[in-house]
């Protein structure tokens, strides 16, 4: 079976633990703690080693899915989690003081792993509060790190349809560069 | 709304208190750190970085317990990481959203400092339910 690793990355909360649960066939593993940071985010328990889930894609594909902390405290669990991931969906919650700012931030930080499969940006809690709309997210991509070529969807990330589309995107993408040769490598004689 | 435990000056202080009598007791003490779950640092003795450190130690608490949860043995004890030169032992204080975490050398059995960490970490929920 093949088997693809997909890590959500992303603020805290921007729903990294919810598009989890959301998209895992099996119990996720969680490992919250009482949140005593009110300030950052204002929810009961945040996220502090990992989230786990998986999805079986298809009769031979499974994806597993890791969830990173996203408080920058955090960020030696970071480094260990993007080891073996094959690519990034990056949850970023519009309601954020700093929407666009995270975004690039992420994209920065976890560039390793656009560059080996993928990256798709999901962007959530678009309902709440008044932030940036998705062609601004586009605009200020394409703006501040040209040539990256990054799918933005607006997300609800406790719904698995529109999970599944970012995933599946992310997917497509990160099978079809493994078909094709890196544009890279040298043409065979 | 309660106070964050990092944030009470009285458990903050006299975390720091217990800590240090925890140093007193074990020769092969190296440092210790007492956190919150969510890893934010309560009180401290020795050691540098211990920002880095709560973090890290948090996030080893929340999989070590919920390992002995997916495995439905009951619940977590206490962390043992053994090295090379030393130990550090890792245990929640009891009956509060803290964890304590302390570094020792090899010049001392591990039953010795184990010992002394459960009895500090008993103090330290005392000293909690005590506080202001």
């Amino acid at each position: 079976m093949a088997e693809h690793v997909v890590l959500f990355t992303g603020p805290m909360g921007a729903g990294k633990t919810a598009a989890i649960a959301s998209l895992s066939d099996i119990d996720p593993v969680r490992t919250e703690a009482a949140n005593t940071d009110r300030v950052t985010a204002d929810k009961a328990t945040t996220t502090v080693a990992l989230d786990y889930g998986e999805i079986t894609i298809g009769p031979d594909e499974k994806v597993r899915l890791y969830g990173i902390p996203g408080q920058t405290r955090f960020e030696f669990m970071w480094k260990v989690l993007m080891r073996r991931a094959v690519g990034m969906i990056l949850l970023v919650n519009n309601d954020n003081p700093d929407p666009i700012g995270q975004m690039l931030y992420f994209i920065d930080y976890f560039h390793e792993l656009y560059e080996r499969g993928g990256a798709v940006v999901a962007i959530s809690r678009s309902d709440v509060g008044l932030g940036p709309t998705r062609e601004e997210y586009y605009s200020a991509l394409a703006a501040a790190r040209p040539g990256l070529s990054i799918p933005i969807f607006s997300v609800d990330a406790r719904s698995p349809e529109q999970m599944k589309i970012a995933l599946f995107s992310l997917i497509l993408n990160i099978e079809s560069r493994a078909a094709v040769p890196s544009r890279y490598e040298e043409p065979r004689q | 709304m309660t106070t964050a435990l990092h944030h009470n000056k009285d458990v903050v202080a006299r975390g720091g208190v217990l800590l240090t009598e925890l140093d007193s007791i074990c020769t092969s003490f190296l440092y210790a750190v007492l956190v919150t779950d969510d890893g934010f640092e309560v009180a401290s003795v020795s050691g540098s970085d211990h920002e880095r450190l709560a973090s890290m130690v948090s996030s080893l608490q929340a999989l070590a317990e919920g390992v002995a949860e997916e495995l439905k043995i009951g619940t977590s004890e206490y962390v043992v990481l053994a090295t090379e030169d030393g130990h550090v032992i890792q245990l929640r204080i009891p009956r509060q959203q803290l964890v304590l975490s302390a570094v020792f050398n090899k010049s001392e059995t591990l039953g010795k400092v184990l010992s002394a960490s459960k009895s500090t970490a008993e103090q330290i929920a005392v000293m909690v339910e005590t506080s202001k």
